[in-house]
């Protein structure tokens, strides 16, 4: 046979992945040559051993979708560079400022920062203004984050309220289909158990009938034999009773026909005697 | 050999959450992440076999899923397109922490094989799966990183020879040309391991 199916083919074949009259090529090529076959099968049971390995469990990360819609991976990337360019800008400053002979200093007046000599300088806003100026700021966040978190709040109701109903919706739902499903099957159920039960009364008495049939032809023939039993019990007992009798009667008239013996002895020897005496 | 789950079947009919994605919708996004996070955990572990690089390479993925979903063509090679990113990532650790990995993988390797020489000289023993899977790990690390990445494809993730293709710039007859030497090597591996189905049905 000149055919030698490529690594190719056989890959193909391992996994059915040949039309019909390629497959019946290779297996019969593969009855021709066992090794080759064995090779085949060796690398199918070497599939199967493979799949035998289980994946590892990982816990994937949380769901971020309650995120604000802005804050995605890039943001906070560009954030980062954001940050970045002004560290490097001020660092920038910092050189320049070394070179211009920049100062910066801080004392009870406040923090001053400038170029070559210090001067003073007046003092312009007093401590009670920065701090107003400061709560001011501070009651201006607060009021931004508790918007946010009123918005926030308000989503997550939302979100919440929907999927309660959709969830509600759905129990319904599988429960109208349950019950329904329920009553069909206790109606099966019913029928099912109905006809299990006129075949068994049916069985029952067919079985039963049969066997009365039996007992009362058993009985009938057991009466007869009874009869006949009875019958001949009867007769032998009536012939023994004859039987008893007849020996009674032969026993009675042997003694009758004794005693008229005797009386006839006894009137004999008294006419003998009397006869006697007259002569 | 791929037993199709419920979460297989999400996974493969998710197009309007690819296209949702695609639009820039984070919901979206998170869904596509929690449905194939696993799987593409579960390729980085098989190909390095170590838990931290198989984390970061399935970080960096999805990081990358997340900023480039926007640039996939067709929502069909959405599968190709996220293993290709996988796959890319891998040979970058790989190439990146060559020796170290090098090293680890060879300490990994021993201690397998331990295991798997006392299973050698006790083939009637009945091992734990875990056991099982340490063997099976270390039969795909004796394979090139070319073959040992087509038989995870292919044996693990399912995928089709197209999409292998696909994600490797390869013709899909090298494909099927190194599956073909990775399977006959593992084999090799196998039969001098003493491991056969049998012992798997025992």
């Amino acid at each position: 046979m000149s055919y030698i199916p490529d690594e190719i083919t056989l890959t193909n074949y391992l996994y059915g992945e040949l039309s019909e009259d390629e497959s019946n090529k290779v297996e019969e090529y593969l009855k021709q040559n066992p090794a080759m076959a064995a090779e085949i099968k060796g690398l199918s049971s070497t599939r199967e051993i493979m799949s035998a390995y289980d994946d590892k469990e990982v816990i994937p990360p949380l769901d971020l979708s309650n995120k604000p819609k802005n804050s995605n991976v890039s943001d906070v990337r560009k954030r980062m560079s954001r940050i970045m360019a002004i560290a490097a800008s001020v660092s920038l400053l910092l050189v320049v400022g070394y070179f211009t002979d920049f100062k910066l200093s801080y004392n009870d007046q406040g923090l001053f920062i400038g170029f070559k000599k210090q001067t003073e300088i007046p003092q312009g806003v007093t401590l009670d203004q920065i701090e107003s100026l400061l709560d001011a700021a501070l009651d201006k966040n607060l009021a931004v984050q508790n918007q946010n978190l009123v918005e926030v709040k308000t989503e997550m109701q939302s979100d919440y309220q929907s999927l309660f109903m959709n969830q509600e919706k759905t129990f319904e739902t599988k429960l109208e289909q349950r019950m329904n499903f329920d009553k069909q099957e206790l109606d099966r159920y019913t029928k099912d158990l109905q006809e299990k039960n006129a075949i068994l009364v049916n069985d029952y008495f067919s079985t039963a009938g049969l066997e009365q049939q039996t007992y009362v032809k058993n009985l009938l023939i057991d009466f007869t034999g009874y009869l006949e039993e009875q019958r001949v019990q009867d007769r032998d007992f009536y012939l023994n009773r004859l039987i008893d009798l007849k020996l009674s009667s032969d026993l009675k008239q042997q003694e009758t026909e004794q005693m008229l013996t005797s009386i006839i002895k006894s009137v004999n020897n008294i006419s003998t005697e009397e006869t006697t005496q007259n002569f | 050999m791929y037993a199709e789950t419920m979460l297989d079947i999400a996974m493969n009919h998710s197009d309007s959450l690819i296209n949702q994605a695609k639009n820039g919708d984070n919901r979206a996004k998170n869904k596509l992440v929690n449905l194939w996070y696993k799987r593409i955990y579960n390729f980085a572990y098989k190909y390095f076999s170590d838990h931290d690089e198989a984390m970061d390479v399935t970080q960096k993925t999805f990081i990358a899923f997340h900023e480039k979903i926007w640039q996939l063509k067709e929502v069909a090679g959405f599968k190709a397109w996220l293993y290709k990113i996988a796959s890319n990532h891998c040979h970058e650790v790989t190439r990146q922490q060559d020796r170290s990995h090098q090293h680890f993988s060879t300490q990994k390797a021993e201690d397998v094989h331990r295991e798997a020489t006392a299973i050698f000289f006790n083939p009637d023993r009945k091992y734990q799966r875990s056991e099982l899977n340490g063997i099976l790990q270390e039969a795909l690390n004796t394979l090139n990183e070319e073959q040992r990445t087509v038989v995870i494809m292919k044996e693990y993730e399912g995928l089709k020879f197209k999409e292998i293709a696909e994600v490797l710039e390869l013709p899909e007859n090298t494909v099927k040309s190194r599956l073909y030497y990775g399977l006959t090597h593992l084999k090799k591996v196998l039969v001098a391991r003493n491991i056969t189905t049998e012992i798997l049905q025992s």
